[in-house]
């Protein structure tokens, strides 16, 4: 610490490749995306000032209007699936004996599949003109529920969605698994001695305690929903028109299909905000129950 | 203070040396040529690629440098590399519309100063309406690759097995396709992804009338998406949807290879497609198919049997900063010879490609051919003296009026829309690039 205080300067000298790095790679691009967002720009002629206009075309355009009913939809769904089931299927797995290892590589083994990969395999299973799901249907006498899955408007964006969840549920069955398995087994023979039995524990003891770690899951869910592209512009091009398409894909197809880099910025810069409120929504959230708990 | 003089010197010395070396060894001048061939994916890639490394071997005095990106990535790439100024030399791309950016800003050469040093490439051997689809305010900006005229086939296994006349008429082309879907077989593959390969099918209906001739050809200047054509042909493609003649699933069926690997399959009575997809037919397949005319619509003003979807499709484009550069320019010769040249014609004589180049074409032996499917298309084709009509995509003068009328494409295909909702969608979306 003397040394620290006698040569002031080291602390700039150790700090600034972390500094200038982390200001080349991130500060730089969100502050040239804000810029580009107020211009129009086909990337090739130069970008003319166009002030809020981009925003404001956003913000009246009936597609994006679909796009951000569909990734709050995606959100709610990935948070009640992914977290809800998460926490269960990472309780199952915290209780079994036998199998242990086997089931929790099961559970992993989608994360690290290509996401093309996983998206591709499902276009074929959803394949309601060749593909299985169909078939099964109807061979077990519910013709009635036959769909098209990839070109019903209605329920397109939830075929797309579906392996998107298959896909990351594993990533946070184990992240959980690890939170319960950090927890002293002296409070939890504590409450078994007490007479405390398993939905007791889970929701009493355990889910409290491991509180800290869903609201990590919640965190990585959200920035993820906001920026999921992979599945739906693989599975659909985000179509048909925009009615399977993430805010991540819209982005995209604004950007690089239009040509519009500047309404591509916009969205981008509604993106980074949305994410950054939500987060800290749910951060206060957390906050507020660890300290009535 | 004579090891202090010494040590500088050295270091000067040294430094120079550095500076100085790379200048006076005749280093290779690298030409970046972006293209969509991948090494080992088809044996197109694989003889465009023979020619490339033929062109290395007789001219080591320059490096040329693949830069290899398949199918529409193409656009990203090279908007991305313009917007970093960091284009390549010369690029694969589209004709038409797509051009129009890269046109107005400058970033193509005029094609008239590579051809004034081509030995192979006259302007006489492409046809003047091949220029046009790359031409921008009287200056031809990149040099047109291939005709691609589409094909329709049937299946005369399916149709044999159901005793059934391939449709000439609208109304029979309704009524095979409802004997095939009480039999469970799919009547077309026409899905619709991206607008693959359904906004060519609606071209094709559009085009059968004179207002949808002369509104396709016009589009590009009169914005206008409401003539007749065009409103009709959406009508009949509304119809096909509701009566079953697509795969249920259009999008999942949608796109180039989804949907002739559907046709592969067997289940499908009939083929729309492109030359580009002709590589993929099996030997079988091509046995096993009979190319017939599209159906002629009840009010239809010209008859199918004597037209189909068909233009320039790609282009070569030349960066002409790079031109300019006078170490690059020989290069630049060399490599758009072996492009729009040696390689049109090896693909060409593949049956993988038909060249926009007559002089390209009068050296293909047609005999020769091993692509079945290439010589079975070309030989009707002949036959029954197909010409090529305009396409619509092509004549939208905007990326973003590209994407939206394939997306509305989809949409229509999907039932997630109507008729009249498809034609009032696209010209909303002429009507905001008029008012821009």
């Amino acid at each position: 610490m003397n040394i620290l205080r006698k040569f002031r300067w080291a602390f700039f000298v150790f700090v600034a490749p972390s500094f200038l790095i982390y200001t080349y790679l991130v500060i730089f691009p969100i502050v040239s995306s804000m810029a580009y967002s107020l211009t129009k720009w086909n990337a090739i002629s130069p970008a003319v000032f166009v002030g809020l206009n981009n925003y404001e075309a956003l913000f009246k355009s009936k597609d994006f209007a679909i796009v951000m009913t569909n990734t709050w939809i995606g959100l709610g769904l990935a948070l009640v699936i992914q977290v809800g089931f998460g926490l269960l299927i990472s309780f199952l797995l915290y209780q079994t004996k036998a199998g242990y290892r086997a089931f929790r590589a099961m559970a992993f083994l989608p994360v690290v599949l290509a996401p093309a990969a996983v998206a591709l395999m499902f276009v074929l299973i959803f394949n309601s003109d060749i593909g299985p799901v169909n078939k099964i249907l109807e061979s077990i006498g519910l013709s009635g529920l036959k769909r098209n899955w990839l070109s019903d408007k209605d329920i397109v964006f939830y075929t797309v969605l579906s392996p998107m969840i298959y896909q990351f549920i594993g990533l946070y069955v184990i992240v959980l698994l690890a939170g319960m398995q950090s927890i002293p087994p002296e409070i939890l023979e504590s409450s078994a001695i007490d007479g405390a039995g398993s939905f007791r524990t889970f929701t009493m003891i355990i889910v409290p305690m491991i509180w800290d770690i869903i609201f990590i899951c919640v965190t990585l869910i959200t920035a993820g929903s906001f920026k999921a592209f992979e599945h739906s512009y693989l599975m659909t091009w985000g179509g048909p028109g925009v009615r399977s398409a993430f805010l991540g894909v819209y982005m995209y197809l604004r950007t690089f299909i239009d040509a519009n880099f500047g309404l591509g910025c916009a969205i981008g810069m509604v993106i980074l905000f949305i994410s950054l409120a939500v987060t800290m929504i749910f951060r206060a959230v957390v906050r507020r129950l660890d300290y009535q708990s | 203070m004579n090891i202090r003089r010494s040590f500088t010197f050295t270091v000067l010395g040294l430094l120079a040396m550095a500076v100085l070396l790379p200048n006076l060894s005749a280093a290779p001048v690298k030409i970046r040529i972006a293209h969509m061939w991948q090494e080992g994916a088809s044996a197109e890639a694989d003889a465009a690629l023979a020619v490339l490394k033929k062109l290395q071997a007789a001219h080591p005095e320059f490096e040329f440098v693949s830069e290899v990106v398949v199918g529409d990535e193409m656009r990203n790439k090279i908007r991305v590399d313009v917007a970093a100024n960091n284009a390549p030399d010369l690029w694969q791309f589209w004709a038409g519309g797509v051009l129009t950016d890269y046109a107005n800003a400058g970033v193509l050469l005029d094609i008239s100063k590579y051809l004034a040093k081509s030995k192979v490439v006259k302007k006489a051997d492409i046809a003047d309406s091949s220029w046009a689809t790359c031409t921008f305010n009287a200056t031809i900006r990149a040099v047109p690759r291939n005709l691609a005229l589409g094909v329709f086939l049937a299946n005369k296994t399916l149709f044999k097995k159901y005793n059934l006349k391939y449709p000439k008429t609208w109304a029979e082309f309704l009524a095979v396709g409802k004997t095939f879907r009480a039999n469970g077989v799919i009547p077309t593959n026409i899905g619709s992804k991206g607008g693959n390969p359904s906004h060519f099918w609606y071209g094709d209906l559009v085009c059968q009338y004179t207002s949808g001739l002369a509104g396709t050809a016009n589009l590009s200047t009169k914005l206008d998406f409401t003539a007749p054509g065009f409103v009709k042909a959406a009508k009949y493609c509304q119809q096909m949807a509701e009566a079953g003649m697509f795969p249920d699933d259009p999008m999942a069926n949608g796109d180039w290879a989804p949907s002739i690997a559907l046709y592969a399959q067997g289940n499908v009575a009939m083929c729309y497609t492109f030359p580009w997809m002709y590589g993929v037919f099996t030997p079988e397949m091509i046995e096993n198919s009979e190319v017939i005319q599209l159906p002629k619509l009840p009010d239809a003003e010209r008859d199918p049997a004597t037209f189909i979807q068909g233009t320039v499709n790609d282009a070569y484009c030349i960066n002409a900063k790079s031109f300019d550069d006078a170490k690059k320019q020989a290069g630049i010769v060399l490599a758009m010879d072996a492009l729009t040249y040696d390689i049109s014609l090896s693909l060409a004589q593949m049956g993988n490609m038909v060249s926009v180049n007559n002089a390209v074409m009068a050296k293909v032996d047609l005999a020769k051919i091993p692509n079945k499917m290439m010589v079975k298309a070309t030989q009707y084709n002949l036959k029954n003296k197909i010409s090529g009509s305009p396409m619509i995509w092509q004549q939208l003068p905007d990326n973003k009026l590209q994407f939206d009328y394939q997306s509305a494409v989809d949409e229509l295909w999907s039932k997630s829309i109507n008729s009249t909702e498809f034609i009032a969608k696209v010209q909303a979306s002429l009507n905001e690039f008029k008012k821009k």
